[in-house]
């Protein structure tokens, strides 16, 4: 009897292990069709929509590295000049009127025109783990369902409900809920092949709370290019020795 | 039409270079209209008239932000017209710096806005930029001539300027000639900054900030600053006997010895898009009350010589000069601010409220403020109210009220 204990408990230890397991290795592969190095940089059409209607479009330059860290670069005429600095769970912001990097909380980066966070961040595996909760069609297509939760506390999403394609894990759709558990947001991916590879183009995001309202990220260029540590210093915001 | 002439000038010389790509320049337009209205209950009205306060004005403003080869340059042509003046015409440079590496070093000369500390309301670090943080539209600072080098590692960065070269002590704090060194670590959730400068004006200013994030709606900074010697200005006809009335300027400069300056706050901001600042602040280079009580009594008495036939050309003179006193950064010594305001994600409205007291004497300014940004253009619309306690600083103001708008546009 105290075999067949400690037999099921193994095996139930080792399904979960298994399980997280595919979990990674699934967030990886739908990481590769939004980030396909180490070091990127990606320029990025952001347009929001209300009702329908093209309320603003903007331009933003990013630069990501490993360590979870990352740079906005605003390039449209009214923001020209200002940048998100984010390290971790950490973020800075610079405006061109008084050039001064000051410390912003989590939830600030979450107030400008577009969450910046939605910008920036391309990755799901540095962030969540979690579960496979199934298998579901979403639009036609047979999907993993995976339940996934925040590890580290500065990502903008608590909890993401995420369904990547069963045959070669590319992100379909995503539900993205905020710290109080309410659903945020709902994200569609456009995947199409680009220099021979299969990527995410563009990344629709309907907003849940704010009915009517849906931002459209394309993603115009990505190239590996890694600038040198320093830049992601906030200090370094202030210096324009950056070639954009 | 000069200043538009002028900008022009700027955008044909920059888009005229073969390597400016378009998406390197672009342009700014600014209308900025205000409506000052008089505080006539105030002891100091009779010498407003001659001075901005109470006038309604105008600013038109165009702003040129370009990068040429590795140069930076910010420029702005305006115009600014208020009532009983004739309009100004300026073309300022607000930024034309060159930042470069030599031997792996960081470099950076030129004019550039160089600002510095960690707080909202008011900046005790903000040592060389000086901005003024009670301007009801904040629009491109001017920068300062510098030069500068840094170095940064991961998580530190130290850097030592030598600021406004050749000018010695100047007219104007801002524009004097200093040495500084500054030091940033971050420490997790944490920045630090370390400054210390040295000039003529001030001899030896050091202090430090901290910045926190301790949970991820919440924000806590603080400053502390000390200066080895500062200025105050003060009315050399306070305490005098007979005619309180001077024909020259009577405003003296005295040099006093270690002053602290403090402050502490933090900004609160909320899943729903509310955002709370709250900032306490010491002066130590500020007027007390009772400073402002024993000028509030000088003024008092020189308006008393207008039913004595005095001359009101000689009242209001004298009671312009003591206008000064409101020209420091912060009015009285200690002072409270809470803002509060609204931004959601992808939001084209932003109201606003902020109020600023001083306890010492039962001050209030409250501002409220509503903006609207759109694709190419963003609205600001707003309402100052001088008030609080009679007798109190900001009631004294000979305004009580402005109200404002900001049109921008940009390209």
């Amino acid at each position: 009897m105290c075999n067949f204990i400690v037999t099921c408990f193994v095996v139930c230890i080792t399904a979960l292990q298994a399980q997280a397991g595919d979990v990674a290795r699934y967030l990886k592969k739908a990481d590769s069709y939004r980030l396909e190095a180490n070091a990127m940089q990606v320029e990025t059409d952001v347009k929001l929509f209300k009702s329908g209607v093209l309320d603003k479009e903007r331009l933003y330059t990013v630069y990501l590295k490993n360590g979870r860290r990352s740079l906005v670069l605003m390039q449209s005429a009214g923001e020209k000049g200002q940048k998100v600095l984010m390290i971790g769970d950490d973020f800075w912001q610079i405006m061109p009127q008084s050039q001064r990097p000051i410390r912003i909380t989590p939830m600030q980066k979450l107030l400008g025109d577009a969450s910046v966070g939605d910008i920036a961040t391309m990755n799901w595996s540095e962030d969540y783990d979690g579960s496979v909760a199934g298998e579901i069609d979403v639009d036609g297509v047979l999907c993993f369902h995976l339940s996934l939760t925040a590890k580290n506390k500065g990502v903008s999403y608590k909890r993401i409900e995420l369904f990547i394609a069963k045959n070669d894990s590319r992100p379909v759709k995503a539900d993205l809920y905020v710290a109080s558990d309410k659903l945020a947001k709902q994200a569609r991916f456009s995947v199409a092949s680009v220099k021979g590879r299969r990527q995410v183009t563009a990344m629709a995001i309907k907003d849940q709370i704010q009915t009517g309202r849906e931002t459209v990220i394309s993603y115009l260029t990505r190239k590996a290019r890694s600038v040198p540590d320093e830049y992601y210093n906030p200090m370094f915001l202030t210096r324009n020795d950056l070639k954009e | 039409m000069k200043a538009g002439t002028a900008i022009a000038a700027l955008c044909a010389a920059c888009l005229s270079v073969s390597q400016v790509d378009a998406s390197d320049v672009s342009v700014k337009a600014w209308a900025i209209p205000e409506y000052h209205t008089l505080n006539s209950a105030s002891p100091f009205a009779p010498g407003a008239a001659q001075s901005r306060f109470g006038k309604n004005r105008t600013r038109e403003e165009f702003e040129l932000r370009a990068r040429v080869w590795d140069v930076n340059l910010v420029a702005t042509a305006a115009t600014t017209a208020m009532e009983q003046y004739k309009p100004e015409y300026t073309t300022v440079v607000n930024e034309l710096n060159y930042d470069f590496s030599l031997a792996g070093e960081r470099f950076s000369l030129g004019k550039k806005i160089v600002s510095w500390d960690v707080g909202f309301g008011y900046r005790p670090l903000d040592l060389l930029q000086q901005e003024n943080r009670r301007s009801i539209v904040t629009t491109t600072l001017e920068g300062i001539p510098y030069l500068a080098w840094e170095t940064f590692s991961g998580d530190s960065a130290w850097m030592l300027i030598y600021a406004n070269p050749g000018q010695g002590r100047a007219g104007v704090a801002k524009n004097d000639e200093s040495v500084a060194l500054k030091y940033y670590l971050r420490d997790g959730t944490t920045d630090w900054h370390a400054v210390a400068r040295l000039s003529e004006r001030h001899h030896f200013e050091t202090g430090a900030a901290i910045s926190t994030v301790p949970l991820e709606s919440l924000e806590v900074h603080g400053s502390l600053l000390y200066q080895h010697r500062f200025e105050q200005q003060y009315n050399s006809l306070i305490g005098t006997a007979g005619v309180p009335l001077s024909s020259g300027d009577p405003m003296r400069s005295q040099t006093r010895e270690h002053a602290v300056t403090a402050l502490a706050g933090f900004t609160l901001t909320g899943e729903a898009g509310f955002s709370l600042l709250g900032e306490a602040w010491y002066d130590a280079t500020a007027y007390s009350a009772a400073e402002w009580r024993d000028v509030k009594e000088l003024v008092s008495r020189q308006a008393g010589l207008l039913s004595q036939g005095i001359p009101p050309a000689a009242v209001s003179g004298n009671s312009a000069y003591s206008l000064h006193y409101f020209d420091q950064p912060n009015v009285l010594k200690e002072n409270l601010l809470l803002r509060l305001s609204h931004r959601h994600e992808g939001e084209n409205w932003e109201p606003a409220v902020d109020l600023l007291c001083t306890p010492a004497d039962g001050g209030l300014v409250i501002t409220a403020s509503l903006a609207y940004s759109g694709n190419h253009f963003r609205v600001d619309g707003g309402v100052r109210q001088y008030g609080g306690a009679g007798g109190s600083a900001y009631r004294l103001l000979p305004e009580e009220r402005i109200i404002y708008f900001a049109l921008q546009g940009f390209w």
